[in-house]
């Protein structure tokens, strides 16, 4: 995650602690190279149903709009895209 | 030591000297300055999302120079990971993450002078010191119970040489035996640990040594979790698991190490292993300190994770009281970064935004089924609450069972490398 006290980056601070950071995640996806828009959507979906994940469930009812707006700005910003095989 | 002398000074080390150092001295920077004692979950987490912020100056002191992770050891325990998978140096933190660590135990601290002395007597300047002092053990709950004991009846409650030795006497012990977990009061490090321990034990006692017995005798009458433990327990392993609450025993008050026996208020219980995980408290340095109450804990405003004790000292971890936090490695990860995120908002004048305090824990039924649970909390009235709580179900699949075990793995590679920097 990228090295700055802003906003999106002390919410995506959260986010580290389950998705890999270089985007290597398998069982627990990478979020590392999504757009914004992705992201708010996924939030929303997580937001809205406890059955995919309730990890994820209870990330997404405890952030406001303009968190969620925050952090999925931020993620796209700092897209991270795999290192050549 | 306890006096700093110019002459100390100039037998340091360089990289000691411009931590240690005033600023006149030996500084090319003007960087405030942010000491972190302790390199376990907590001090890592706050020392290098610190260091990733590149404005302040961090120094990390830690005694040991490899960190073994608490979470996942019950797995080792079992056979179904290698120590070495869970054991973790500082060297990305230092090379990628903009800190200096320092392998020295900290023997003493002055909140008066802002200075941290270590075992050589060089002495460290702070603007902000964080003291993450994990667990120390209460002396005298358990009769007979101390250090030495400790090495013929493990606790296995710090990860490392204690782990070992308890793998070992599970491994050397015939089948037919009993396994005794002595499990400890509320509050204590990881509240579902005792039980995962049970139940991965119970796995490799099943396909190694399927007449052997697991006795826990609890200090509690409840414990984290128990609906699903006790279904499991039933499910992958009848008849091998026992659970004796306090009600029934009145909790286990002496052991007796050369028989290896434990005794309860009415009764001996022979171990052919025995698994004594003794009460608890903040760990040392933060009770000489004088950061823990009457509680033996650390008292901690909620937002900034600053002692309400000792000002300009914060503490994070399982060393506070965490309100309706658990003491667990999640836990304190979260509570690192908001106490991170409070101390450069103080010295470098960025913003604190409203921290969300997260726990998720994964635990392991067998190794191919494991449970979860999901809590968010908030600071509220000095304190931190519980908002909302998710957890597994009984009664789940088996494939959903199978995905979280999965789950907890890829969690494990993300949050170790989330703490002691990425390794690529």
């Amino acid at each position: 995650m990228a090295a700055d006290a802003s906003h999106g980056a002390q919410i995506a601070a959260a986010c580290a602690s389950c998705h890999d950071p270089s985007g290597r995640g398998h069982a627990i996806p990478p979020i590392t190279s999504l757009d914004e828009q992705t992201i708010i959507k996924f939030m929303h979906n997580y937001r809205a149903s406890e059955s995919s994940s309730h990890v994820m469930h209870a990330v997404a009812l405890s952030l406001s709009e303009e968190e969620i707006g925050a952090v999925a700005r931020h993620l796209a910003a700092n897209v991270r895209h795999r290192d050549p095989p | 030591m306890t006096n700093w002398t110019r002459r100390q000074i100039c037998s340091m080390a360089g990289g000691v000297l411009a931590a240690a150092a005033a600023p006149h001295v030996a500084r090319s920077q003007n960087k405030p300055r942010v000491v972190v004692i302790g390199g376990g979950i907590g001090g890592a987490t706050v020392a290098r999302y610190l260091g990733d912020l590149k404005t302040m100056d961090v120094t990390l002191i830690e005694t040991k120079r490899r960190y073994v992770t608490c979470f996942f050891s019950n797995l080792y325990l079992a056979g179904l990971r290698s120590l070495a998978s869970l054991t973790f140096g500082f060297e990305v933190l230092t090379e990628r993450h903009g800190l200096k660590v320092i392998h020295q135990a900290a023997t003493g601290v002055d909140p008066g002078t802002k200075t941290v002395t270590l075992r050589d007597g060089v002495r460290l300047a702070y603007d902000r010191l964080v003291v993450a002092a994990g667990i120390a053990f209460k002396s005298g709950e358990i009769r007979n119970y101390d250090a030495s004991a400790a090495e013929i009846m493990p606790h296995a409650w710090n990860a490392g040489p204690q782990s070992e030795l308890l793998r070992r006497q599970l491994e050397s012990m015939e089948d037919g035996g009993v396994f005794v977990i002595v499990a400890p009061p509320d509050p204590f490090r990881c509240p579902p640990a005792p039980y995962e321990r049970a139940s991965l034990v119970a796995y490799y006692f099943k396909q190694f040594k399927p007449r052997s017995k697991i006795l826990i005798l609890d200090a509690k009458d409840r414990f984290s979790g128990q609906e699903l433990f006790q279904e499991a327990w039933g499910r992958h392993y009848p008849g091998m698991i026992e659970w004796l609450p306090r009600q029934f025993t009145g909790a286990v008050k002496i052991v007796d190490v050369a028989a290896r026996s434990v005794v309860t208020e009415g009764e001996t219980f022979k171990a052919a292993v025995a698994n004594i995980i003794p009460a608890q408290k903040a760990g040392a340095i933060a009770e000489k300190t004088e950061l823990t109450d009457a509680s033996g804990w650390c008292p901690v405003d909620p937002v900034t994770f600053e002692s309400t004790l000792q000002r300009g000292i914060h503490v994070v971890g399982d060393s506070i009281i965490g309100g309706d936090m658990p003491k667990s490695a999640f836990s304190t990860n979260s509570q690192a970064k908001a106490c991170a995120f409070a101390i450069a908002a103080s010295l470098t004048g960025s913003q604190q935004f409203p921290s969300h305090l997260f726990n998720s824990c994964y635990t392991f039924l067998a190794p191919d089924d494991a449970f979860t649970n999901a809590i968010t909390f908030t600071p509220e009235g000095g304190k931190i609450k519980t908002v909302e709580t998710f957890i597994s179900k009984v009664g789940e699949s088996a494939e959903v069972r199978r995905r979280t075990a999965h789950q907890a793995v890829g969690w494990y590679s993300a949050f170790t490398a989330d703490v002691f920097g990425e390794g690529s």
